[in-house]
């Protein structure tokens, strides 16, 4: 298990995407993006019923996963749980609460995203908690959208769905990633349907890639040989 | 008009020829007209004329375009000059009789003038209008209000486009025209064709499809086929006629236009054939010159001089980027080029084109540098002599290009070739061998007609649905009437209905979010009418043509052109490229539109435009092995064999000239990795396929990562690992058996096909088309296709789009048909093993000039762990200098 240390918290990096803080066992994920597929389908893009179900159904389930794997009785979600106002269909909301309703026992908090204040907050059958940014959860600050000069405390934050590309002689490969800076930590989106953004790592920062069931840290001499890579082209 | 002598488009008053012929003959009318401007029919025209006369459809090839339009327009102007001298209305008739389609807006303007002067010269008072992307909005709805003119000169898009307008198309279920849902028309225009039939495309006579050799074998010639379906299902008597340049199967290229089950068509040849004056430009010191490459700018003298000795020239080159650096070298040459100098290519915007063009005609230019964007089209009569730089790719093309110029009656076309690299000297004798094969018919390539292109299919479908809507039935079988869906299956059809009603099969779930609807019984039409749906659809009609273009802008609001995403998308601000004969600096990208500013650096990377690499055609690659043979024999023919002569002989004595029926295999080791270079000598594509198959195979004996690289030669393996295969590995690898299996096999793990959703996610609409001003409100709907493709491949495998894209990359990308072909001939050959202590004059190019395509087997944290072994070697100290020593190595030996 990878684990970073920011302030006076030890965190474990899961390779479903997720972080955890050791001290409470609270479960951290961010940009779930529910409801996506739906707002596509609503707003006139051709896809199929499947994919609707399956987008939704996959990500409760890989959250499930996560929650088993961290024994967890608190999950918190860094923004971005619902996607858009026109994913809101009777079907995904559904889904929705009847994952709550297994996981009853579990405290859920949704720290609102940008996506968030335009869906809406959850039905309150969800039982899900909704706060604004940014939210202190015992000395961690918790934000959707991260500060570009990091905000002088210890922070875990989203919404720019992290990804650094790899490269070796030959090979190349863009990948979701953890991101720390200037104690900041990234989260990678956790949502199957979401795009990836490319992250410019200064010097100092840490970045963390997850890879079948492990997370390894990248020298963050990546950002740079990506730079120079591609205006070498 | 580019198919008439020069001055031919001045109107003169001509002495109304056409009234005072008799009824006896035809064909009178016509030549009367022709005679008054001093001019007789061809033989071939009057040919076209009475086989239109007679009812029948059919293609008019030639290999260059002398009277050609004349030849296909006059028939239906003297059916109706003989309709009117039977006692017809001389009162003019309403209703579209004539519909022309031409790919090229460009091309549209000059063949309405035409039309509208033979329309003059048969005393006819029938209306011309143009109906193109170019055209103005307020034009286009005032031909939906009062009626479209009698002939319409248009585009396949603008076809379509007009297909989904219920008052052009008129109801399918033959009720009375209501006005269009979301459409901004007012009330209806009535407008009763001829018969008392209600649609306005009912009274259709004859549709002309122009240029057919460029639409065949492209989506766009699918969407024409389904256009002129939907066409001949509104008017069922309407003759089809074609105008192709030569092509390697005329015959399958007059089928796919005439539809499945149409009578036999009249084949017509036209003018015969032109002289060609072929000459090479030979690089004065062949030592020096490059092995790879694509520039030839060292050649710039001797193209300034070439170019100072004629009037008017163009210089077509193979790649925007080429043409971007020729513009600028040509500039930088002599002063005496600015503002003689012009350049014109696709991504530049169309007012700049506009301007260059009406330059030409004005006389004002001494050269255009150019593309494939004047490869057709645009005439410009005084141009007396063509530059090609580097290989012309394929024979056809290399005809069509050196017949843009000498375009007068007897002219001759002059082509200079321009080789960018020592081997593209080999590929200009062998083009010269080709064009002056001796008796017959030029020996051209072929186009393959695509089939089964479901995405233009369900655009289409949702066309049709928009336009009035359709009944299922009769749409399927008008849809099987064309060549490319003549063998859709059912399941193929209820999946295409299933994608427009609601994306995909049904989950009665989600059932709210119907796209097409049915309507009621008895009728059951199909219509998909929601304003917003209507609107992006017709955004998107456009989209088989164009990657989706972002515009490029300079800071102060100054338009130049536009550029693919993809190209853009490799981009950060900062990075500096050229464009439309500029330096610029890349400033920032948003709402589809690239900002930049001139750059402060003098000279630029070079764009490079991947998606407009050609790759040599099948009959100019077997000319060139048949070249390289002789050379092994010793044999050098042609000033052009004579100058590649030592560096052919250098390739000889490290290695060898592989003949026909030898497959070479060279082995070498640099500090990058163990390197196998294979020539089969059968174009890029092919050897794209190739290398890919060869390396999946290889890498499913024992799991390991190669790079791949093609050319137009062969094709390049890199490993970390050292490379030891016997000839029996080289075998199984590059054996016929299995192949369509291992194809698909090891194309998932490359990729290809993801690339290939780009175009199929815009033509099937998941792309929610941007425009100007509106792109924040549907930012919420937009997904990269990507994303789409990774999505649908998780969790909609059925979807036939997925299907196609695989599809696509083995026909159109790896070309299945050329690369069966060669395995075939691969078997039989006998394999030429060397090992060399260095790169070869033919492994160099491939070398450098390598598109990088990497393709593994190996698990993933494999992968991953050497990566970030590199990572950390580099992070802990200076790179080493990994490409250099080998490459100076290469360029020092000779």
């Amino acid at each position: 298990m990878t684990t970073v240390r920011i302030g006076d918290h030890e965190l474990g990096l899961l390779a479903g995407r997720g972080v955890v803080r050791w001290s409470d066992r609270t479960l951290y994920v961010a940009d779930l993006h529910i409801g996506k597929a739906s707002a596509f389908a609503r707003g006139g893009v051709p896809i199929s019923g499947s994919v609707l179900e399956a987008t939704t159904a996959d990500a409760l389930k890989r959250l499930t996963a996560m929650i088993v794997q961290a024994e967890t009785e608190r999950l918190v979600v860094l923004g971005d749980l619902l996607h858009a106002a026109g994913g809101r269909d009777p079907r995904t909301l559904d889904l929705l609460e009847r994952w709550r309703w297994e996981h009853r026992g579990v405290d859920v908090v949704l720290v609102r995203g940008n996506h968030d204040q335009a869906a809406g907050d959850p039905p309150s059958s969800a039982g899900i908690r909704c706060v604004d940014e940014p939210f202190d959860d015992r000395g961690l600050t918790l934000r959707h959208h991260p500060l570009a000069a990091g905000t002088g405390t210890a922070t875990l934050a989203g919404h720019v769905h992290p990804a650094v590309r790899l490269r070796s002689p030959g090979d190349s490969a863009r990948v979701a990633c953890f991101w720390l800076s200037k104690g900041q930590l990234v989260l990678p989106a956790f949502g199957g349907f979401t795009g990836m953004g490319e992250v410019r790592a200064g010097a100092g920062d840490r970045v963390f890639v997850p890879a079948e069931g492990v997370v390894v840290e990248v020298p963050v001499v990546v950002s740079t040989v990506a730079r120079v890579g591609r205006s070498a082209r | 008009m580019r198919n008439e002598p020069p001055g031919a488009r001045r109107k003169k008053a001509h002495a109304q020829g056409a009234a005072a012929v008799t009824a006896a003959d035809p064909l009178a009318p016509a030549r009367s007209w022709l005679a008054s401007r001093g001019w007789s029919p061809f033989p071939f025209q009057e040919q076209v004329w009475s086989a239109y006369l007679n009812g029948k459809s059919g293609l008019l090839h030639a290999p260059t375009g002398m009277g050609k339009t004349l030849a296909v327009a006059l028939g239906p102007l003297l059916e109706e000059v003989a309709r009117r001298g039977e006692g017809g209305s001389r009162k003019r008739e309403r209703g579209l009789k004539v519909l022309w389609l031409t790919p090229l807006r460009a091309l549209a303007n000059d063949t309405a003038e035409a039309l509208a002067s033979a329309v003059e010269g048969l005393g006819l008072n029938w209306s011309v209008e143009l109906r193109t992307g170019d055209t103005a909005q307020s034009r286009k709805r005032k031909q939906r209000v009062d009626g479209l003119p009698n002939i319409l000169v248009t585009t396949p898009e603008s076809l379509s486009v007009m297909l989904s307008y219920p008052d052009l198309v008129g109801e399918a279920g033959g009720k009375t025209p209501s006005s269009a849902a979301g459409g901004p028309a007012g009330p209806s225009p009535a407008e009763p064709g001829e018969g008392g039939t209600l649609s306005p495309l009912a009274g259709i006579r004859a549709v002309i499809v122009d240029e057919w050799h460029e639409l065949l074998g492209t989506k766009r010639g699918v969407q024409t086929e389904l256009g002129l379906a939907r066409v001949r299902a509104l008017s069922p008597s309407v003759r089809t006629w074609g105008l192709s340049a030569t092509l390697g199967n005329l015959d399958e290229a007059m089928r796919v236009l005439l539809g499945a089950g149409a009578p036999q068509g009249v084949m017509v040849r036209g003018q015969g054939r032109r002289e060609y004056q072929f000459r090479t430009i030979i690089p004065p010191d062949i030592e020096r010159f490059p092995w790879a490459g694509h520039l030839g700018i060292r050649l710039l003298p001797q193209v300034c001089e070439a170019i100072d000795a004629s009037n008017l020239t163009l210089l077509f080159t193979n790649t925007r980027s080429q043409s971007e650096i020729w513009f600028s070298s040509l500039l930088r040459a002599s002063n005496k080029y600015m503002g003689k100098v012009a350049i014109h290519h696709g991504s530049l915007d169309r007012k700049l084109r506009g301007r260059v063009e009406e330059a030409v005609k004005a006389g004002e230019l001494k050269c255009v540098v150019c593309t494939s964007s004047l490869d057709l089209g645009v005439d410009f009569a005084p141009v007396d002599q063509v530059i090609q730089i580097g290989s012309p790719k394929g024979i056809a093309r290399f005809l069509q290009r050196a017949g843009r110029s000498g375009h007068q009656p007897g002219g001759v076309s002059k082509i200079v070739c321009v080789p960018t690299n020592a081997l593209e000297l080999v590929e200009f004798a062998a083009a010269r061998d080709a064009i002056a094969a001796e008796g017959g018919p030029v020996d051209v390539e072929e186009r393959e007609p695509l089939v089964l292109a479901m995405d233009v299919l369900v655009q289409h479908m949702m066309t049709v649905a928009v336009g009035g809507g359709f009944d299922e039935r009769r749409l399927l079988a008008e849809v099987r009437t064309t060549n490319a869906f003549n063998a859709l299956t059912d399941d193929q059809w209820r999946w295409a209905m299933d994608y427009i009603h609601r994306g995909g099969p049904a989950l009665t779930a989600y059932a709210h979010y119907a796209r097409a609807t049915q309507d009621d019984p008895p009728d059951g039409l199909w219509r998909m009418s929601a304003a917003s749906l209507v609107r992006n659809h017709r955004l998107n009609i456009g989209t088989i043509t164009s990657d989706a273009s972002i515009a490029v802008r300079m800071a102060n609001g100054k338009v130049l052109g536009s550029v693919e995403e993809s190209f853009i998308g490799r981009m950060a601000p900062g990075d500096i490229f050229a464009f439309s004969g500029r330096v610029l600096e890349l400033v920032r990208v948003r709402d589809m539109t690239a900002v930049v500013r001139p750059a402060r650096r003098a000279r630029g990377n070079v764009p490079s435009w991947q998606g407009s690499r050609m790759a040599i055609s099948t009959h100019l690659a077997s000319a060139v092995r048949v070249r390289l043979g002789e050379a092994h024999r010793g044999v050098y023919r042609g000033p052009e064999m004579k100058a590649a002569e030592p560096i052919l002989r250098l390739q000889d004595a490290w290695s060898t000239l592989p003949q026909p029926g030898e497959l070479l295999i060279e082995y070498a080791t640099t500090s990058e990795g163990h390197h196998a270079f294979v020539y089969p000598l059968e174009g890029r594509l092919v050897h794209e396929g190739l290398a890919a198959l060869a390396a999946w195979r290889f890498a499913r004996a024992e799991p390991r990562t190669f790079v791949l690289a093609s050319n137009d030669y062969g094709f390049h393996l890199l490993s970390p690992t050292p490379i030891q295969f016997r000839e029996a590995d080289w075998r199984s690898a590059l054996s016929p058996a299995g192949l369509t299996e291992d194809l698909l096999a090891c194309l998932n793990a490359a990729q290809l096909a993801r690339r290939q959703f780009r175009e199929i996610a815009r033509v099937a609409g998941l792309i929610i088309p941007g425009f100007p001003g509106q792109g924040r409100s549907n930012r919420h709907l937009q997904a990269s296709s990507e994303l789409f493709y990774d999505v649908f491949s998780e969790y909609d495998a059925g979807n036939l789009l997925l299907d196609q894209a695989r599809r696509q990359v083995l026909e159109r990308q790896l070309e299945y048909r050329r690369l069966a072909g060669a395995l075939e001939r691969l078997a039989d050959a006998t394999l030429a093993v060397k090992d060399l202590p260095c790169l070869s004059p033919f492994a160099f190019p491939l070398w450098v000039d390598s598109l990088r395509e990497q393709l593994t087997t190996e698990k993933w944290t494999d992968r991953l762990s050497r990566m970030l072994v590199t990572l950390e070697t580099r992070a802990g100290g200076p790179p080493a200098g990994r490409a250099a020593c080998s490459k100076g190595k290469a360029r020092g030996t000779p």
